[in-house]
């Protein structure tokens, strides 16, 4: 769905790159996780890619179109969720999904039936000027899907929304997912792209350093060991046994057999420590 | 259809927004001033203090001759006080149609008022030799054209200069033209500014805010060309300013005008105006930021405009402000036998120029998408 090949872009229009030499596939059906802090070049990426964004150096295929030479019967394939809420604020939410769905050659979906989707329904009459960032969030992100994109990008779906709401977005971006909807996901938030992506991309400084799905690099980073706590002789005790090492898994069905087990946790990495490990950086 | 949809959304934005109210304030503000402030003919009475000195039988005469000679609209002399700061002077008043003259007794009081009120000042008085002698005060502003035609004046005989002012021969080049009246002739100046040029402001402004709330990014994502969305702006300017300078010019010069040449010449010229604001909103991201660049943009604008309104100054380049042809332009269409062929061929530089802005806007906003 996604094919980019020697991407490089420079805003100063020299050497300092914004994105250098990035190289990755995205096939069909796949939640690809564009994982970096800020200023590391994910919006530029997704910029270069969604057509907001100027190619400079590189070849990258959208949907099958050619980036190099944009056709906009390209953005009857494609969604897009901003970071950044971008609604007219003089207009209802209704109006909004209206205006945008007349501008798609393709069938669309039914502004009310998506403003319900989002949980905004009741609203849909209230101009956006009246509404509350996390609302606002939320319009954005249903018209993002008016055109029944085969390709979503989404950037940081769930930033500034409560849990219950964000769980229902998650919920959503899943629901595509199963219906065969390629996603690009680009976030800082390690813990959605582990609950979401089927691949990540860690990207610093405008360099990817490392492609993989969450499962394997935890395998590749985590540390094989389990942490036990237990209570004997009214004392609390604290274990930990390698899951590799068969003494150490001996022991462990022993302590399971006999003792008193309080907590029990696999030390696995989580995809922040690893990026940590990766990169060197941190995700600010 | 896409087109037509982004103008219908423009139309909800504008009627739900200040800008649009606020060029109607302002076209009825100014159809109030034009209908009930500017006259149909401006009719400045300028005052001039004339000391008068001599025997009384000569004021006799004097007086009689300055009635006939003055053409005194009600043909008396009128006693009038003069105020001079906290002084009050007695003087006799003659009324003409452009002119007050207050004859003063006191030579002293004469030189005060030309101090104090910044006017020109006169003595009449008779010398040794029963010859007049006259005595001007001046304010140093005067042209010397004018101090040279004093000289001229009291230099020499009437019966010298009088036969050479009959030997002028005047021969007017043209009869067949049509002048406007006082009030009509500010209009070409009005509907430049609130029919055309408001159109840069407002498209600008509307830019702005778009570029504020960021929906020209989520605009650009969808299969509708970036052109539809600079014409669906171009066109609600375009529409705003049509009906604001319909407010104006139906109360003031009724149906007499060709509204079909008015239309025409307001769509180019607002096609023109919205294109400058559309290309200068390009590189700016926000009002305070291009206020610097807006602001010169105004006082160039303007400068052909104080041409129009000083008949003796029109330089050759003041004729390259696109705001020259503007102001002649509705000048030519308020004429009864105005200058259609000009009206036409300045539609036509306005819309092709107007055209070539726009897409140079088109490809500036495509380039400066930003993410």
């Amino acid at each position: 769905m996604i094919k980019v090949e020697g991407l490089y872009h420079s805003y100063s229009k020299d050497e300092n790159y914004a994105v250098k030499d990035a190289n990755f596939e995205i096939p069909k059906g796949e939640v690809f996780g564009f994982l970096g802090p800020s200023g590391a070049g994910k919006s530029t990426t997704q910029g270069i890619l969604t057509g907001l964004l100027q190619l400079q150096k590189g070849n990258v295929t959208v949907a099958g179109y050619d980036v190099k030479e944009i056709k906009r019967s390209m953005f009857n394939k494609i969604g897009m969720s901003f970071e950044q809420s971008n609604v007219y604020s003089k207009m209802t939410a209704k109006e909004n999904l209206q205006f945008y769905s007349r501008l798609f050659d393709v069938e669309t979906r039914d502004p009310g039936e998506l403003i319900e989707l989002v949980g905004l329904d009741g609203s849909e009459n209230k101009r956006t000027g009246e509404f509350s960032k996390g609302m606002k969030h939320r319009l954005t992100f249903a018209r993002s899907m008016l055109n029944n994109p085969e390709l979503w990008f989404l950037d940081e779906p769930t930033t500034g929304l409560d849990p219950s709401i964000a769980a229902t977005i998650k919920g959503i971006i899943k629901e595509q997912n199963k219906k065969g909807v390629t996603i690009f996901l680009t976030t800082h938030n390690m813990y959605i792209a582990d609950e979401l992506c089927d691949r990540v991309a860690f990207i610093v400084d405008g360099e990817i350093k490392l492609i993989d799905s969450p499962k394997n690099l935890k395998l590749q980073y985590g540390e094989h060991l389990v942490e036990v706590e237990y209570s004997k002789n009214g004392e609390l005790k604290k274990e930990s046994f390698s899951t590799t090492i068969d003494a150490d898994k001996k022991k462990l069905q022993d302590l399971i057999g006999k003792q008193d087990i309080q907590t029990m946790h696999t030390k696995e990495a989580t995809l922040e420590e690893i990026f940590i490990k990766v990169t060197g950086r941190e995700l600010v | 259809m896409k087109l037509w949809s982004s103008f219908v959304k423009e139309l909800k934005l504008a009627s739900r927004g200040f800008y649009f109210y606020v060029e109607i304030v302002l076209a009825i503000i100014l159809l109030v001033v034009v209908l009930f402030v500017i006259p149909n003919e401006f009719k400045g009475l300028e005052d001039e203090y004339v000391y008068l000195a001599g025997e009384s039988e000569y004021f006799e005469a004097y007086e009689e001759g300055l009635i006939d000679s003055l053409d005194d609209l009600d043909d008396k002399v009128e006693l009038v006080v003069v105020k001079n700061g906290k002084e009050r002077v007695p003087a006799e008043l003659y009324t003409s149609e452009d002119h007050n003259y207050y004859i003063i007794r006191d030579k002293e009081a004469v030189i005060s008022i030309a101090e104090n009120k910044n006017v020109i000042g006169a003595s009449i008085e008779m010398d040794k030799d029963g010859f007049l002698s006259f005595e001007y005060y001046m304010q140093g502003y005067e042209t010397e054209k004018l101090n040279n035609l004093l000289l001229i004046f009291h230099g020499q005989d009437d019966y010298l200069i009088e036969p050479l002012f009959d030997a002028q021969d005047v021969r007017p080049l043209s009869t067949d033209f049509d002048v406007l009246t006082d009030k009509e002739n500010v209009m070409p100046s009005i509907l430049t500014f609130n029919g055309s040029l408001m159109g840069l402001f407002i498209l600008a402004a509307y830019i702005f805010m778009d570029k504020k709330e960021g929906v020209i990014k989520a605009y650009a994502i969808t299969p509708s060309p970036v052109w539809q969305y600079l014409l669906s702006k171009v066109m609600i300017v375009t529409a705003t300013s049509i009906v604001t300078t319909l407010i104006i010019t139906l109360p003031v010069l009724g149906l007499s005008i060709n509204y079909a040449l008015l239309i025409l010449f307001l769509l180019c010229t607002g096609l023109f105006a919205s294109a400058v604001g559309l290309l200068l909103a390009g590189f700016f991201d926000d009002f305070a930021k291009s206020f610097g660049v807006l602001y010169m943009l105004v006082i160039l604008l303007i400068i052909p405009n104080v041409a129009y309104f000083i008949s003796g100054w029109d330089p050759l380049w003041v004729k390259f402000i696109p705001t020259y042809p503007m102001v002649n332009g509705f000048k030519e269409i308020l004429l009864q036998n105005g200058d259609v062929s000009y009206v036409l061929w300045a539609s036509l530089g306005f819309f092709v120029s107007g055209t070539i802005l726009f897409m140079l806007a088109n490809v500036r906003y495509k380039k400066t998408l930003s993410v």
